[in-house]
């Protein structure tokens, strides 16, 4: 049944496609069509979400991810008004009597004057817009916040924002909303990166100087996008300089980079180079420990791409990311990174109709081996990959309406680990744990709905459906989970389908200009999942799929949430209310082995889990100052019947009070200071209530799971910016950027432990580590 | 069945080596202070028996505070029964040492059996009336063949590695081994065990596999000229060998990016009680220290 509904689906879409491509404007023959792109007038980037106002018809539209638009009216003269935050409006009168091409390039306002953390499109979009639950953030602003090692991070910034919090001291991975690190999907120019981290999880893949867009979706994620429970991040790449050789770059205590956009064809062909190289251990030879001189402990990054226009109507672009960590010791070696290759074709099939297809390649890997001369030596390694295949469709059908449409098909290969011995006398003996594949697609189609001028609607469905296929090992397990026998399949066997509905509806009612209500409802599935029992995360992540020992995990989440700007819109404010009930939640027995296990699945536990919270959030978009305060009420908790006697339990990452100030004030035209202050309730913990001998040793006897909390964590980092007088006529900008992490020195619990004291056997006392006292660091950053 | 050799690769090593990375970086430890709750006090069982003839012993105490910070209390005066279905022995409380219950010289388990103990008489949660616990050890496990051993030198780690030579049973075998230094026990507390499956050596020779470890860098592993250094395999059952690697987990500490959440070590005594029952066969192969290694 289902899988008819599937071939339906497809071949609707290709006749929606061959009809619009057929019959271009037969339609709607009484309206004309204006559409185009708008573009950064410096470099020729397209903008993505810029706006469109008619204001005869006090109507817009927005830009999509390509910064193309459409927009079909009446006959007629129209005043148009082009604009996008940063950046001068134009304002264009028209004449519409036949279909009308209009490209539009912006050019930057000072930037010294109208810099805004995060950007709204218009002035009052956040009220406007249907979407709710989502933050986009320009990587200017994500520059200025102070930042560990003067390392500005992507991820540590969407950490501060409501809703969104760390999973462990310093680390990038993040939890939105009570869901887990592994239930965010983080997507790089479309392709999948499955371990967004650098250097054990402190610093993450994204280098600044490469990236346009970032855009986070809390909740109310699109129907084009699925496969993950709690959030969407969508990081775009920067397309390269389309008018000028330009270059960015910078130096920092932890790392350089430099980037190099080139237009090969002048507004045809552009290629952009993006590179940054961590230099820790160019400093551990000064070392005075003899072992700790031999280290080499790195990260490097590329990032590359290249697109062509070939006319208005085709552009194609290849991107490209590899980055890899390395810490090598006089015996050993630990090494791992991403890779992901994506190729889009933008294609117009009319004017109303915006298609992008696009073939995705995205691998992770990790090894870890011990010298060839060691009796212990081996070398164990584990892998992952996709090749992904989908396409998007928009279709402008009036401005009151734009329809989504599209496909993907992914294959997963997962290699969870095998071990070689890389010396013949070596004391290991080969393993292999079997590879194993799945399939995922799924279809989807949504439409925005201006119901009337004060209602928009946005609905969608995406049917998605996953198979495991051959070759692979299946292990059936008795109801007390130990391993009765294994099934193997053939290549091609396709031995479990899952697939299922996800809708997604989201309204938006506006009260009056500074004033809108927005609620929204999503049901989102989640066929892969890492097996991961640590808070912080490791570079060791092993990923696993759904299979008929496994169920996929299951999202339902309801916001609703109250928009109000004050004071001409500078100052936006915002409530949100969320509930989120996940079913199939995948936690681990105690004590659980997760890698280099071939009953992996043995060792899952099901159950649900639930979710609810209040965000608040103040942003200040003021003349000289700029930023928000967020506060967030939250509270995430499981329930697994076969853990902590089945009694409820927190999550890891609940923590019920979250408050975050991010401010920045420009002191004068060279001048900013920026300022951070975070508080969190502590992390729940396990402690132990009681002890016990057993052979010599004192052994805990622990609490209920996550029955105690670790200490609050506060911390607050500033920063100063500062740009160089500066000379006309010269191209190169420099700006140096001193901060402080950790001003008032707080010790931060990373973890704390319960040891025995070594002098007396008897004693035992709790040992807190905290890994970042007061660190000041100077970051220099350029472009020409 | 589980391929736990790996664990040995897994978490101890690679958490070591990259956590040493991160203390390089920048990590600093202090004592706290931190309130912990108190929990109910429960019975603590050590006993292990073994196929050698001798005073054989069980430990019994209670759980205490977690910053108790005194030697585990005593539970005396109880009555300890082990049987083997056929014959019961009562255990007697040694005179000198609270707590520490024992056979007579001649007892030993015999291999193939199933033992039982019997804890009565005692009144741990302290209501006035007397509780009853209950344990029972699977069937002593067959062991290797021992014959011989040898001694290497690690430069890299500084340590003595001591190879094993030995028949492995073509069943599926679990091992505890340990070291002695002129009859004292050197690997004398859990973390300090050498626990393994066959895995490796399924029902062949183990052919001088690792076994245990001598740090040169400790003062009471230090080996002289003419020091007689044994070599003790024991044959443990599966579920000694799972409470073995449970306890060595938890008492390896834990860290944000390798460890998943503590847990309690699961105990095969009944009624709450702690601690574990086991049975093992034993067997001990020596060599004497004939040249030091060279530094």
């Amino acid at each position: 049944m289902r899988h008819r509904f599937f071939i339906s689906f497809l071949l609707l879409y290709f006749i929606t496609i061959n009809l619009q491509a057929n019959n271009i404007n037969s339609t709607s023959s009484d309206k004309r069509t204006i559409s185009g792109y708008i573009t950064d007038i410096n470099n020729g980037e397209a903008l993505i979400g810029a706006t469109i106002y008619v204001e005869e018809l006090m109507q817009g539209a927005t830009t999509n991810l390509y910064g193309f638009y459409s927009l079909s009216l009446l006959p007629g003269k129209y005043t148009m008004v082009f604009s996008y935050i940063g950046f001068q409006s134009v304002k264009k009168k028209i004449v519409l009597n036949k279909d009308l091409r209009l490209n539009i390039e912006l050019q930057t306002t000072d930037k010294a004057l109208d810099e805004i953390l995060v950007t709204g499109d218009k002035k009052n979009s956040n009220i406007t817009k249907v979407e709710m639950s989502t933050v986009k953030m320009k990587m200017q602003a994500i520059k200025k916040i102070p930042a560990l090692m003067g390392e500005v991070d992507v991820l540590k910034a969407i950490q501060l924002l409501p809703g969104v919090q760390s999973t462990s001291e310093g680390s990038t991975s993040f939890s939105v909303r009570g869901g887990s690190n592994d239930q965010n999907l983080i997507l790089l120019d479309e392709a999948t990166v499955y371990n967004a981290s650098h250097l054990l999880g402190f610093f993450s893949v994204f280098n600044n100087d490469a990236i346009k867009n970032v855009k986070l979706y809390k909740g109310d994620i699109p129907a084009s996008n699925g496969g993950r429970l709690s959030s969407l991040l969508d990081v775009r790449m920067k397309e390269g300089n389309l008018k000028k050789i330009s270059g960015t770059g910078g130096i920092g205590s932890i790392s350089s980079r430099f980037t190099l956009e080139v237009p090969i064809i002048k507004n045809k062909t552009s290629f952009i180079i993006s590179g940054r190289r961590s230099y820790a251990d160019i400093f551990l030879p000064l070392a005075r420990d003899k072992d700790i001189r031999k280290l080499k402990l790195y990260f490097y990054d590329v990032n590359l791409k290249i697109n062509h226009k070939f006319n208005d109507k085709n552009r194609l672009y290849l991107s490209s990311y590899f980055g890899r960590d390395a810490f090598i010791n006089k015996f050993s070696k630990i090494s791992w990174g991403n890779r992901t290759i994506s190729l889009r074709w933008n294609h117009l099939f009319s004017k109303k109709l915006f298609s992008n297809f696009t073939v995705i390649n995205s691998e992770y890997d990790y090894q870890f081996g011990v010298d060839q001369s060691d009796a212990l030596s081996f070398l164990w390694k584990s892998s992952l990959s996709d090749i992904c295949l989908k396409s998007d469709l928009n279709y402008f059908a009036t401005p009151n309406n734009t329809l989504k449409f599209g496909f993907i098909s992914m294959y997963h290969t997962f290699n969870p680990g095998n071990i070689t011995p890389t010396n013949e006398n070596s004391f290991f003996s080969e393993f292999i744990i079997p590879k194993n594949h799945s399939l995922e697609h799924a279809v989807y189609i949504s439409n925005e709905q201006k119901i009337v001028s004060v209602l928009t609607l946005k609905y969608g469905l995406r049917y998605s459906l996953f198979q495991n296929i051959g070759e692979g090992t299946l292990y059936n397990f008795d109801e007390n989970h130990n391993r009765i026998d294994s099934t193997h399949y053939q290549s091609g066997d396709i031995f479990k389908t899952y697939s299922g509905f996800e809708p997604r509806l989201s309204l938006n009612y506006i009260l009056n200009e500074t004033s809108s209500i927005k609620a929204s409802y999503s049901r989102t599935r989640q066929y892969i999942q890492m097996a991961q029992n640590s808070t912080a995360g490791s570079p060791f992540d092993l990923w696993f799929s759904a299979s008929p020992n496994v169920k996929p995990q299951i999202a339902d989440q309801v916001a609703i949430g109250v928009f109000k700007n004050l004071k001409q819109n500078t100052i936006e404010t915002s409530v949100e209310i969320y509930y989120k009930k996940m079913s199939n939640t995948i936690d681990f027995k105690d004590h659980a082995q997760l890698l280099l296990n071939k009953e992996l699945e043995g060792e899952l536990r099901f159950g649900e889990s639930y979710s609810y919270g209040a965000e608040f959030l103040v942003k200040l978009k003021l003349k000289k100052l700029n930023g928000w305060i967020s506060y967030t009420h939250s509270k995430a908790q499981r329930k697994i019947p076969e853990i902590n006697t089945g009694k409820i339990y927190p999550a890891t990452y609940d923590k019920p009070n979250d408050i975050s100030i991010v401010m920045n004030y420009q002191i004068s035209k060279r001048v900013t200071f920026s300022v951070n202050w975070i508080y969190s309730t502590g992390s729940p913990v396990t402690f132990p209530t009681g002890r016990f001998e057993y052979n010599g040793a004192v052994v805990p006897v622990y609490s209920d799971r996550n029955a105690y909390r670790m200490p609050d964590y506060h911390r607050l980092d500033i920063a100063f910016t500062l740009l160089p007088k500066r000379k006309p006529n010269k191209k190169w900008h420099g700006e140096w950027n001193f901060s402080i992490f950790n001003v008032y020195e707080r010790k931060n619990a990373w973890t704390i432990n319960f040891v025995t004291d070594e002098n007396n056997p008897d004693n035992t006392y709790a040992e807190m580590t905290y890994l970042f006292s007061i660190i000041p660091s100077i970051t220099y950053n350029f472009h020409f | 069945m589980k391929d736990k050799k790996y664990t040995f690769i897994s978490e101890k090593n690679i958490s070591m080596i990259l956590i040493f990375a991160i203390i390089i970086l920048c990590a600093c430890q202090e004592k706290i202070n931190i309130k912990l709750d108190e929990t109910f006090t429960r019975l603590v069982v050590d006993g292990s028996f073994s196929t050698d003839t001798a005073i054989q012993k069980i430990k019994l105490t209670t759980t205490s505070d977690y910053f108790h910070n005194q030697p585990a209390p005593r539970v005396s005066g109880a009555k300890v029964i082990i049987s083997d279905g056929d014959t019961s022995i009562m255990l007697i409380e040694n005179d000198n040492a609270s707590g520490v219950y024992e056979t007579d010289n001649n007892f030993y388990c015999d291999k193939n059996k199933t033992y039982t103990l019997t804890i009565t008489n005692v009144d741990i949660d302290k209501d006035g009336n007397y509780e009853e616990y209950y344990a029972q050890s699977s069937v002593v496990r067959p062991n290797s063949e021992i014959d011989s051993i040898n001694l290497t030198y690690n430069e890299r780690w500084n340590m003595l590695v001591i190879h094993s030579y030995a028949w492995d049973p073509p069943t599926k075998d679990f091992y505890l081994m340990k070291v002695y230094k002129n009859g004292v026990l050197v690997s004398d507390s859990v973390s300090e065990y050498f626990v393994t499956d066959d895995v490796l050596f399924n029902g062949n020779y183990t052919n001088g596999i690792a076994s245990q470890f001598l740090d040169q860098n400790k003062a009471d592993e230090i080996i002289r000229l003419g020091d007689i250094i044994t070599l003790e395999i024991d044959g443990i059952n599966e579920d000694y060998y799972n409470y073995l690697l449970e306890l060595q987990q938890e008492l390896q500490g834990s860290n944000p990016i390798f460890s998943g959440p503590p847990a309690n070590v699961k105990s095969n005594i009944n009624n709450g009680a702690l601690g574990f029952f086991t049975t093992y066969s034993l067997t001990r192969a020596s060599v004497v220290v004939k040249e030091l290694p060279d530094k």
